[in-house]
């Protein structure tokens, strides 16, 4: 079963993209925030990683960047939650080393759609 | 996939009330010209979550109206306006009114939007945004980006007879990029009200092209008054990023449920699903999702038999 982290410090949010991506049959861990995430992806290896950007204490760009430059997360599809209007967003993710994003709000079809780009 | 969002809608409330707790707590120990980054920060992260969860859960009045304290905000955190006490009074506010609405639909009843109208305009007329004109989805494309659109493409029961057929769209489509079709056989009636020159069938895609929202729109011009079409764009991979993602989707797998928007008489879906060839294996489902070379065949088979 592939595993995938899923981090957002909005709880409803995590549930739900929880609850999907179980549904769709995949292994989730969760975390409220990216140094939360960082922590875990250091002990427990992940297929991909699923994260907003606006978080407190750790950002997901800067928890994209921070994953990039493991060993373990060289390949890994980093994606990040952003809305629409964040292109600017997108292109610091892009720098830091995101593979995709993922445009809030989604429903969970439109999440599972752009996952399997990714992973299967 | 059929998820009931509705699940998740307690622990939104929960977290967006405490969020405005934390927004009023944090604005109400700013003094404007001595505010530091991270309060503004919390405070407009308070604002973002409620925005991004009301949006996805489906609670647009809130997410409209917390788009524009969003927009004040980002400005105020970027650097490019300072923090006035007009403006902590207007988000003092806004928490307020935010607090009646979520209350309202908690008990789901319908919000009183007056106030919130009144608000908007308030900032509007302070971000300088044109009232009630959202601003703009991005519209520049100079990266070569492979995104993700959502279409919803349900032809109306006479498309036939303008002399368009959906088969060429959806090839058409197919040519912008990588093409996952879903087919819904719901509308199909009763064998005997079957009339071969009726389309009764209609799809969601899921197309992952470098092209933008245009040129899909492009390919349902002709059609736009005789079918209901939502083009949406739900996410994309940076181009130089697409390791793994070659895979073609092209084979029936997944059984799907019809969208729940799919208002359609009920009495003959069951009977509708067993008439429909594709979906002998499992009677009881109303959709399928199938490569478009079999829709193709199908579409044909259904020719031939016509000409017959």
């Amino acid at each position: 079963m592939k595993r995938i982290l899923a981090v957002d410090d909005s709880a409803s949010m995590r549930q739900m993209v929880s609850f999907t991506l179980k549904t769709a049959g995949f292994d989730v861990t969760e975390a409220k925030d990216g140094s939360e995430a960082l922590a875990i992806a250091k002990q427990q290896g992940f297929d991909a990683v699923i994260s907003d950007v606006n978080m407190p204490i750790m950002d997901g760009i800067t928890l994209i960047r921070e994953l990039r430059g493991l060993p373990d997360y060289k390949f890994t599809p980093l994606l990040m939650l952003t809305t629409e209007s964040g292109m600017d967003k997108k292109v610091e993710g892009k720098a830091a080393g995101a593979t995709g994003w993922i445009v809030k709000p989604f429903n969970p079809d439109q999440l599972l759609a752009v996952l399997k780009k990714v992973i299967r | 996939m059929s998820i009931d969002l509705s699940q998740f809608f307690e622990v939104f409330f929960e977290e967006s009330f405490e969020g405005l707790d934390i927004m009023e707590t944090e604005l109400l120990n700013l003094v404007p010209g001595e505010e530091d980054l991270e309060t503004i920060n919390t405070i407009f992260r308070a604002a973002h979550s409620i925005k991004g969860g009301s949006a996805t859960f489906g609670f647009n009045s809130i997410a409209n109206f917390t788009h524009v304290l969003e927009t004040l905000l980002d400005q105020i955190r970027e650097g490019e306006r300072n923090i006035t006490s007009e403006h902590i009074n207007l988000l003092l506010k806004s928490v307020d009114c935010l607090r009646a609405l979520l209350s309202s639909l908690k008990v789901q009843e319908e919000p009183d939007l007056a106030q919130a109208d009144t608000l908007r305009e308030q900032f509007e007329k302070l971000l300088g945004m044109p009232a009630g004109e959202e601003q703009g989805e991005e519209t520049h494309h100079e990266q070569v980006i492979v995104n993700t659109y959502q279409i919803d493409f349900k032809p109306h029961f006479h498309l036939f007879k303008t002399g368009n057929e959906p088969l060429f769209m959806i090839s058409e489509l197919a040519e912008l990029g990588e093409l996952e079709v879903q087919a819904f056989t719901d509308a199909i009636p009763d064998i005997k009200e079957l009339t071969s020159d009726e389309c009764f069938l209609y799809w969601r895609f899921f197309l992952n092209t470098e092209r933008d929202e245009q040129a899909i729109k492009e390919i349902f011009e002709w059609v736009e008054d005789d079918a209901d079409i939502k083009v949406e764009l739900c996410g994309g991979l940076f181009n130089d990023a697409k390791a793994g993602s070659e895979e073609v989707i092209n084979e029936p797998a997944v059984v799907e449920e019809a969208p729940k928007t799919a208002e359609q008489p009920k009495a003959n879906k069951a009977k509708a699903a067993a008439n429909a060839p594709s979906a002998k294996a499992a009677p009881e489902s109303t959709s399928i999702r199938v490569g478009i070379d079999k829709v193709d065949s199908l579409i044909n088979m259904v020719g031939e038999l016509v000409i017959g």
